[in-house]
């Protein structure tokens, strides 16, 4: 697979044998938020397979969306369903030209399908169309959006106003343009051939189907069955990705790769893109390049300070509300430079040999990803060094600083635990009930939920907080009394890996939302304020009101970037005024 | 209980199992009395559940344009449709 840029877009595109197939390519068109994040292993197995079967495949993030360009905001592009259907015919042009493919088939997950379907009815280069459980209705998605973000922020969203949720920010303009998609009233062209796997067989589904059919469209309904991992996958697991059988069988059935594709991978310009500020690189590193990460880089001057960006659970590199890529924008235009990587078998990052189709479990030792990172920034002329992560992100970039003494700065955000118990971790996780990340995830929703019903649940809310509170108090007073009877150690491990940290003089900024489940594994340790950290000098904590667990909330998010910004700035030395050793060669 | 509202409380009862399944979540014993705030199901859950019903039944309680109480318990949430259909 080739990393490509078009049009501010980024994207994959994955070439079929040569000797095989080629004239016909297919376009996948993700969901969107959580839906892309959860199938983004799943899609690059597809395309994976159908490039093994024959097809060029091109799978690529809308504008505004993964790792293209473009915020949240699409007022200036005509609104979200505009830009982003538009993007779509730009994709679908750009491959056939790329590949000299003369057929299409689009493919399309949840909104996605929205977006293939109605591209499939108003081109006349387009021979099937795959749908992943569509979204029907635009009507009942938003509203789908609507609850959730009204549950999320716990207060009633105001009509006419503009919606934000997660990365976007919806016009009532964009939202009623996305609101009229009706699958239903698409004209898709006689001989089309389309495919519809469904999770269930809803009476919108069934419409679709009858409705197509009478149009001389030749439409068949696969089950779900084996695709469940494309929506959904524990915490604390590994998955085998989905199995697309049934899929490709009726691919090679209905819309054969014919011809014979003999030229090799296309010649294409290396892939780049450029955000205000920034410019973007693909990176392939590691073991035979199996790691993927995205170099963002100030477009002005040069810089020897890099942060790692490492995943949070098991989101890809661009990370849940794409906080991994404003991350990696704000410290470019701060002008730091920042690598948003996959760790093996997540995102664009393949798996070891034997385990390519498996999402790894996102405690598994990371370690020697990130020192392959760093070995390969080291290449490129970067010599400061800093590490960033989100809850288990968090876990990992600590482990990494203290397996690698070139990480001087590290920026934690809601780390849920400092160790894992030995043995069997996957049981563990699995089986404690007040272990730190349970807790803190099982807390996240209620407060979701109380905070929603607030004023009719109030007695019982606010017992249960007090419950809560006493419980943590308590602990850590336990925890206290039991060290001063010396029956646990005087200085566990997170005490002492932070003293070894410091006594490199590394530095270390440790970002919590307020809750007293976030900051548990914290305060267990060194107290809620963090009295027990008064020794070291070069340790910050700061609480953000309004952030989120998963910083899906602007507002906090921003504030958080802002602090982690201005902490990796604030020591960092003069940065050289000629380029440095190796990095024109490297990022040639 | 009339037919239609028969019908749509087997249709909302179905739902919440459905997406229950889907999103493999551990269902407290369906009554109506059970607070949604112990039925185990999440805010994605309940958002998608309103979608489906909205596909389903063609209800929307939710974009009447009035302020809705939002519902506490699971048979304030099955009341809200049956107002609505």
């Amino acid at each position: 697979m080739t990393p490509v840029t078009f049009d501010g877009c980024f994207g994959w595109l994955h070439a079929p044998r040569v000797g095989t197939g080629g004239d016909v390519a297919v376009l996948i068109c993700p969901g969107l938020m959580q839906d892309a994040l959860l199938s983004y292993c799943s899609l690059r197995l597809l395309a994976d397979q159908l490039a093994a079967a024959g097809y060029w495949a091109l799978r690529f993030d809308y504008p505004g969306t993964g790792d293209s360009c473009g915020d949240g905001d699409m007022r200036d592009a005509g609104g979200h369903w505009a830009a982003w259907r538009r993007s779509v015919d730009v994709a679908a042009d750009w491959l056939r030209a790329a590949t000299g493919a003369r057929r299409l088939v689009l493919c399309g997950l949840r909104f996605g399908g929205s977006l293939a379907t109605v591209a499939a009815a108003e081109r006349d280069d387009v021979a099937g169309l795959a749908l992943f459980a569509p979204v029907v209705r635009g009507h009942s998605y938003m509203r789908q959006l609507f609850i959730e973000g009204q549950l999320k922020s716990g207060r009633p969203l105001v009509k006419d106003k503009d919606f934000e949720y997660r990365e976007f920010r919806f016009s009532p303009t964009a939202l009623a343009q996305m609101s009229k998609v009706d699958l239903r009233q698409a004209k898709l062209r006689p001989g089309q051939k389309v495919v519809i796997l469904a999770r269930s067989n809803a009476t919108p589904v069934q419409d679709c189907v009858r409705a197509w059919t009478a149009a001389g469209v030749g439409v068949v309904s696969l089950g779900w069955e084996g695709l469940e991992p494309m929506l959904r996958h524990g915490l604390t697991d590994e998955y085998t990705l989905p199995d697309f059988t049934g899929f490709l069988n009726w691919l090679r059935s209905a819309v054969p790769a014919a011809g014979a594709h003999t030229a090799g991978p296309p010649a294409l310009e290396p892939a780049m893109l450029r955000p205000p500020g920034c410019i973007e690189t693909p990176l392939r590193f590691g073991d035979d390049g199996r790691l993927f990460g995205m170099l963002c880089r100030p477009d002005r001057g040069v810089t020897e300070t890099v942060v790692l960006i490492c995943n949070a659970g098991r989101d890809p590199h661009y990370g849940g509300a794409r906080q991994g890529v404003a991350l990696a924008r704000r410290l470019a235009a701060g002008g730091i430079a920042s690598l948003r990587m996959d760790f093996a078998g997540l995102g664009d990052s393949l798996g070891p040999p034997g385990a390519e189709n498996v999402l790894s479990h996102i405690f598994a030792n990371r370690v020697p990803d990130i020192h392959a990172a760093l070995d390969t920034l080291e290449q490129i002329g970067f010599r400061r060094f800093a590490a960033q992560g989100l809850c288990a992100g968090a876990y990992h970039a600590f482990h990494g600083a203290l397996a690698d003494r070139r990480i001087t700065t590290l920026l934690l955000v809601n780390i849920p635990l400092f160790t894992l118990p030995g043995g069997n971790v996957l049981g563990y996780l699995e089986r404690r009930s007040l272990s730190p990340l349970h807790y803190l995830r099982k807390l996240a929703l209620r407060e979701n939920w109380v905070a929603l019903f607030q004023g009719k649940l109030g007695v019982a809310a606010t017992l249960r907080a007090q419950y809560t509170n006493a419980l943590t108090r308590l602990r850590s007073k336990a925890h206290g009394l039991a060290r001063w009877l010396r029956l646990v150690p005087v200085q566990n491990f997170a005490g002492r890996a932070l003293e070894t940290l410091a006594g490199r003089g590394a530095r270390t900024l440790f970002v919590f939302s307020p809750g007293e489940a976030e900051i548990e594994a914290f305060a267990r340790e060194f107290g809620r304020t963090g009295d027990g950290l008064r020794s070291f000098n070069e340790v910050a904590v700061r609480i953000i009101p309004g952030m989120d667990h998963d910083l899906s909330k602007v507002s906090g998010r921003y504030t958080a970037e802002t602090f982690m910004v201005e902490f990796v700035a604030e020591h960092r030395p003069p940065e050289p005024v000629y380029p440095p050793r190796h990095r024109n060669a490297a990022l040639a | 209980m009339s037919v239609q509202t028969a019908s749509i409380r087997s249709a909302v009862l179905e739902q919440v199992k459905l997406v229950a399944e889907q999103q493999k979540k551990h269902l407290a014993p369906l009554t109506d009395a059970l607070p949604l705030l112990e039925s185990g199901l999440d805010s994605l859950c309940l958002a998608i559940i309103v979608a489906n019903l909205e596909d389903e039944l063609g209800l929307d309680p939710f974009g009447t344009g009035n302020d809705v109480a939002m519902p506490v318990t699971l048979g304030d949430f099955i009341r809200l449709y049956e107002h609505a259909g």
